[in-house]
């Protein structure tokens, strides 16, 4: 778990990215329909995020440079990375899963933008605990 | 790829530093220069630069390829 003020306002933003995206998935597995309503959710997480880490770059400016030392910009472009492929896969699984599951085609197409945004935020989770993201 | 070999925490423990200090000192986290001591994490050139001169050293010093 980061120290540094930042660091543990981005692992928590990415924290909770992460969380109503696995509800969201779980949504998407156990309804047929999808709620509009999850956009908003989503999209008031994860700019609620980046709103308290820039209060917080604001409030604590000395634990700017450490949050976003060169290690962190080395994870945070593999998390970039880590998203592309996720793409990929994610594609495939849900192109897979309309051909031949039972899930629509709307869903489906609604549903890849806010998986592949929390993708980079689970990298970068997993590099906060192994002690690589501040 | 050869791995690094590291002395930095032999010489920021002789220069009577802890990982925080040296951290402050050069403007990275503590974690990072944990990771880089444990040879998780391979320092830019200008952060190894910045780290020998905290200490009073060189890179050399700090950090040598294999034989």
């Amino acid at each position: 778990m980061p120290t540094n003020p930042l660091a543990l306002t981005r692992f928590l933003a990415n924290a909770a990215l992460v969380i109503i995206m696995l509800a969201f998935v779980l949504a998407i597995l156990l309804n047929d329909a999808i709620s509009p309503y999850w956009v908003w959710m989503i999209g008031g997480v994860a700019i609620g995020g980046a709103i308290a880490q820039f209060i917080v770059s604001i409030l604590a400016p000395k634990s700017i440079r450490p949050a976003w030392d060169e290690q962190v910009v080395a994870s945070h472009r593999a998390s970039l990375q880590f998203g592309y492929w996720m793409a990929l896969g994610t594609f495939l699984i849900l192109f897979l899963l309309t051909q031949f599951g039972t899930l629509d085609a709307s869903i489906a197409f609604f549903a890849m933008a806010p998986i592949l945004g929390a993708a980079p935020s689970v990298w970068m989770m997993g590099a906060a605990l192994a002690g690589r993201a501040g | 790829m050869n791995r690094l070999i590291v002395h930095l925490r032999a010489y920021r423990t002789n220069a009577g530093l802890t990982q925080a200090q040296l951290a402050e000192a050069v403007g990275v986290s503590r974690k990072t220069i944990n990771t880089i001591e444990n040879g998780v994490f391979t320092p830019s050139t200008i952060l190894a630069l910045t780290l020998a001169d905290e200490l009073g050293c060189s890179v050399h010093d700090l950090f040598a390829l294999p034989d």
